[in-house]
């Protein structure tokens, strides 16, 4: 176990991917695997800011469901899961980049070039994912791509399962209709594990659909289910000739001959998404930013979290004065959005439509689903930017970096980023998406990739 | 709108539910446990809005909700449907409160006021009631145990045109509640809202907030309308404005001039919910159209010929009603026992009456009702005195193991109507009490009244007083 801790402090004095550590048995000589945990999501005792000043000093009184259930998992196994800490992300989930840091902690870096960003929101998940030698399996979270965009950028799996799968009791959320807690890890087999350890039915979060537990490390393997079928894939948003595209389509060679081996038969063709790719972007902004600012404005100063009494002013001033003073200017920009996308006479133009058409969307999905098993496309439009580049865009360019991936999680999809080559010597990442709550079916296709 | 009433009212009736626990976590409602918990000990990490934590919907505050809105005739939606509505206070854990907008769970429906007098409604809903705060000395403290208990918020049309109308619509909806056994006027709050505009001004709404029992909604409404109408004499314009009521007069709040704008967005933690048949009829599981206060009341004027005064105020207390029905339906309808309205007096003139000294409902009596049955007949059929019937009612509604017929031999209680032992008194009264004999002799027929009171008297309170009187006139006609 030394020699972990040792690690973990090596890796997060050079790259700043984690915000909170948690106290290792140092004398424990068994098997283990290592788990770290996104800020934003609630373990007894352990500080939670989502990366927020103004969060300093929360410490939460219960487990989140699935640190509950992650315990659970391994009672009964010989194999003991150690949890090393809380993962640095943007403030709340606000970036694509990770260079939105609330807190006082340094921007992370990306574990292949430390010049360039790791990724977001989940950045401090993929960083030490990446980073550690150890078998590791890091609980992230996604709400407009936050798993996706880190895992392409860092080269490790990502998987965002399906809107309502995962319990978000003890998450801190953002967007309460878009956020979902998934995994990340260095291989489908941990993928595949991190999803059985932190799945279970939770009557204490409403969303959270009714369903037993799969056996998804077992189905990983079971082709049972896909022999007697045709395997039907869509491809997206490969129209670009690039290397991030080429990647993509190298993969899917690897899989087709795969497919071949195992006697499955397979279809591919390109998939118009124009639609999807479209309306997909404002629409999630609209939404995330309008739940965000009713989701932030508990955050106030009083009763948890940062204080400031005995104070000589009243209500409003002090409220006004907490939260001017510990939000960071991207998350008091997107709660002014948030705010005003909501108002009296702007909800039907905003807020209202956005919803009539992420309905829209997701309809569209569905079509396409009735005809497809799977999308696959590249995970992000480009590779890990610098952190300098980054500093000097405006905050819609910031956002495009969601542009492929806000699209299934704004309908709930399960989708998994998998690590598809090189560019420039960074990572790159290719996206599959399925239906609603065919986890199985998507793991099963990713482990068929190697 | 156009108005035809030289007074318009409408209100907004906040009601707390009494169910077990609270409307969206397991802590305990004050409500139905009663509020003697420590300041800010009765909360969870849902009740008081912390990160990570989601509610989930109370059933019980559902069903309740919809077996009210079912009895009063609302329209029931498809779904279940909560909102955020937003706005910063301190005893507003979240900054938000979780309340319903767009589809609340009744739309329209009317309460009964009287035999055919109804109020519309607009509609009802589901919302979490804040904490509370208490501000002294500069200091605001605020304790969060009233934090997320279920209330339901009832909004009328402006239809009422009078102060006592609202005040008679409180009145009877506490009641109505009460049928439903939703709330209980000892542990549970109802708050109401008042909104009042007059033709003098041109109906400019005025909005009188956090008006607690009926009494006051017909005093501050009846202030607020002889306010309004100085000011339109002195020249000063009555503006849109939130006003306050200390019980004795309303006082400046803030001006409504700009409307809140809440930026109303649903509540996604709790996905809209579907409301089956099934549900609804749970709802009314333990619940009938006989269980409606006005019904009962109509149903006993079919068959019993009873002031409807006297009825109203017997079926005030849902279970002094049923046992009224009851005693009526075993002793007044086959055997013509006894005069249905003699029943209801009692009712209404000694038993309520006692109640109303001895400050506690009907229903939280522990007591043996066996020995009122008794007691009302004995009543009835004059055995009992009517001092020693007050003596003996109060016994029997506070001691639960009291033996009423043991007591009243023990103690030799039962009037007598024995001829021969009133005339020996009544001999007596008329030797001892020249003067009353003369005045009733010289034409002052009451002052027979005395001399019955004599006898009454020295025979302890056994005599039958109509006997005697009897007696009395038989001998003094001679």
């Amino acid at each position: 176990m030394k020699e972990v801790i040792q690690e973990i402090e090596n890796i997060n004095n050079s790259f700043n991917y984690l915000v909170e550590t948690i106290p290792i048995d140092e004398n424990y000589d068994g098997d283990f695997i290592t788990i770290s945990i996104k800020d934003a999501i609630l373990i007894k005792n352990s500080q939670a800011r989502s990366s927020s000043k103004i969060l300093n000093n929360y410490f939460p009184v219960n487990d989140s469901k699935v640190i509950k259930n992650t315990k659970d998992y391994f009672k009964n196994k010989n194999i003991k899961p150690i949890f090393i800490g809380k993962t640095i992300h943007d403030e709340f989930g606000f970036g694509g980049y990770n260079v939105n840091v609330g807190i006082d902690k340094k921007i992370p870096k990306n574990p292949y070039d430390d010049k360039r960003s790791c990724g977001g929101s989940s950045g401090g998940c993929a960083g030490f994912t990446a980073k550690t030698k150890f078998r590791h399996i890091s609980i992230a979270e996604s709400t407009g791509g936050s798993i996706s965009t880190p895992a392409s950028f860092c080269g490790v799996y990502g998987l965002t399962p399906t809107y309502g799968l995962i319990s978000r009791d003890g998450l801190i959320s953002y967007a309460n209709s878009l956020d979902k807690i998934g995994i990340m890890a260095k291989d489908i087999l941990d993928i595949a594990v991190g999803l059985e350890m932190i799945d279970g039915y939770d009557l204490n979060d409403c969303t959270n659909v009714k369903h037993e537990n799969k056996n998804y490390v077992d189905l990983l393997n079971d082709d049972t289910k896909y022999k007697n079928n045709t395997i039907k894939i869509g491809l997206i948003n490969l129209d670009e000739n690039n290397q991030i595209n080429n990647n993509v389509k190298d993969k899917i060679d690897q899989l087709k001959n795969n497919l071949d081996k195992s006697n499955i038969k397979v279809e591919i063709e390109t998939v118009d998404i124009s639609f999807i790719n479209k309306y997909s972007l404002p629409v999630y902004y609209i939404l995330s930013l309008s739940e965000a600012s009713t989701n932030l404005s508990k955050l106030c100063g009083l009763r948890y979290g940062v204080q400031n009494i005995p104070t000589n002013l009243n209500y409003n001033d002090y409220f006004i004065k907490i939260r001017s003073e510990n939000f960071s200017k991207e998350t008091k920009r997107r709660i002014i959005l948030g705010t005003f996308a909501r108002m009296a006479s702007y909800r039907d133009a905003y807020m209202n439509k956005a919803m009539r058409v992420r309905k829209l969307i997701i309809d569209k999905y569905l079509e396409i689903f009735n005809n497809f098993d799977f999308l696959i496309g590249p995970s992000t439009p480009t590779i890990a930017p610098l952190i300098d580049e980054i500093k000097n865009i405006s905050p819609y360019e910031e956002m495009l970096a969601d542009t492929y991936c806000c699209c299934p999680n704004l309908a709930g999809l399960p989708h998994i980023s998998i690590p598809s080559g090189k560019d420039n010597n960074m990572p790159t990442g290719m996206m599959i998406i399925s239906n609603h709550f065919t986890e199985d079916k998507l793991l099963w296709l990713s482990n068929k990739i190697k | 709108m156009k108005f035809t009433s030289d007074i318009i009212i409408g209100l907004e009736v906040h009601i707390s539910l009494k169910t077990q626990s609270k409307l969206f976590c397991s802590c305990k409602n004050p409500s139905f446990h009663g509020k003697n918990i420590k300041a800010n000990e009765n909360v969870c990490n849902i009740c008081l809005g912390y990160p990570g934590s989601k509610p989930h919907p109370n059933k019980q505050a559902v069903l309740f909700a919809l077996k009210l809105a079912n009895i009063i005739g609302c329209q029931i939606p498809k779904k279940l449907c909560f909102d955020r509505k937003n706005y910063f206070y301190p005893d507003l854990v979240k900054n938000f409160q979780i309340t319903q907008d767009e589809f609340p769970i009744g739309m329209g429906g009317k309460i009964q006021i009287g035999l055919n007098e109804f109020v519309k409604l607009h509609h009802i809903h589901i919302e979490e009631d804040p904490g509370s705060m208490v501000i002294s000395n500069n200091t605001c403290l605020i304790d969060y145990n009233r934090s997320g208990t279920p209330l339901i918020e009832l909004v009328t049309n402006p239809v009422m045109t009078k102060p006592e109308q609202a005040r008679e619509f409180l009145k009877k909806l506490i009641i109505i509640l009460e049928y439903l056994n939703i709330f209980d006027r000892y542990n549970c709050t109802l708050k109401a809202d008042a909104n009042i505009s007059i033709k003098e001004t041109n109906y400019t709404r005025v909005e009188i907030k956090n008006i607690n029992g009926f009494k006051d909604i017909e005093q501050a409404l009846e202030f607020e309308i002889n306010r309004q109408k100085d000011c339109v004499q002195n020249n000063e314009t009555i503006k849109l404005e939130t006003r306050g009521w200390d019980g004795t007069k309303t006082f400046f709040q803030r001006s409504k001039e700009e409307a809140a704008d809440y930026g109303y967005y649903p509540e996604n933690d709790i996905p809209p919910i579907k409301i089956t048949e099934e549900i609804i009829k749970e709802s009314m599981i333990d619940c009938n159209k006989d269980d409606i206060y006005y019904n009962k009341i109509n149903n006993i004027l079919e068959d019993f010929d009873i002031n409807l005064e006297d009825l109203e105020i017997i079926l005030e207390d849902k279970n002094l009603g049923e046992f009224f029905n009851e005693f009526l339906n075993k002793n007044c309808k086959y055997e013509n026992k006894f005069n249905p309205q003699l029943v209801a007096n009692y009712f209404r003139n000694r038993i309520i009456k006692i109640l109303n000294q001895m400050e506690i409902n009907f229903s939280k009596l522990n007591f043996n009702i066996n020995n009122l049955t008794i007691l009302i007949k004995k009543y009835l059929d004059k055995i009992i005195d009517n001092k020693i019937n007050n003596l003996l009612l109060e016994k029997v509604l506070s001691e639960s193991n009291f033996d009423l017929i043991k007591y009243i031999e023990e103690n030799d209680l039962e009037q007598s109507s024995d001829d021969s032992f009133i005339t020996d008194l009544a001999k007596k009264a008329i030797l001892d009490n020249q003067i009353a004999v003369d005045a009733y002799k010289n034409g002052d027929l009451k002052s027979i009244n005395f001399l019955v009171g004599v006898i009454m008297k020295n025979s302890r309170g056994k005599a039958n007083p109509s006997t005697a009187k009897q007696i009395l006139e038989n001998i003094l006609n001679k």
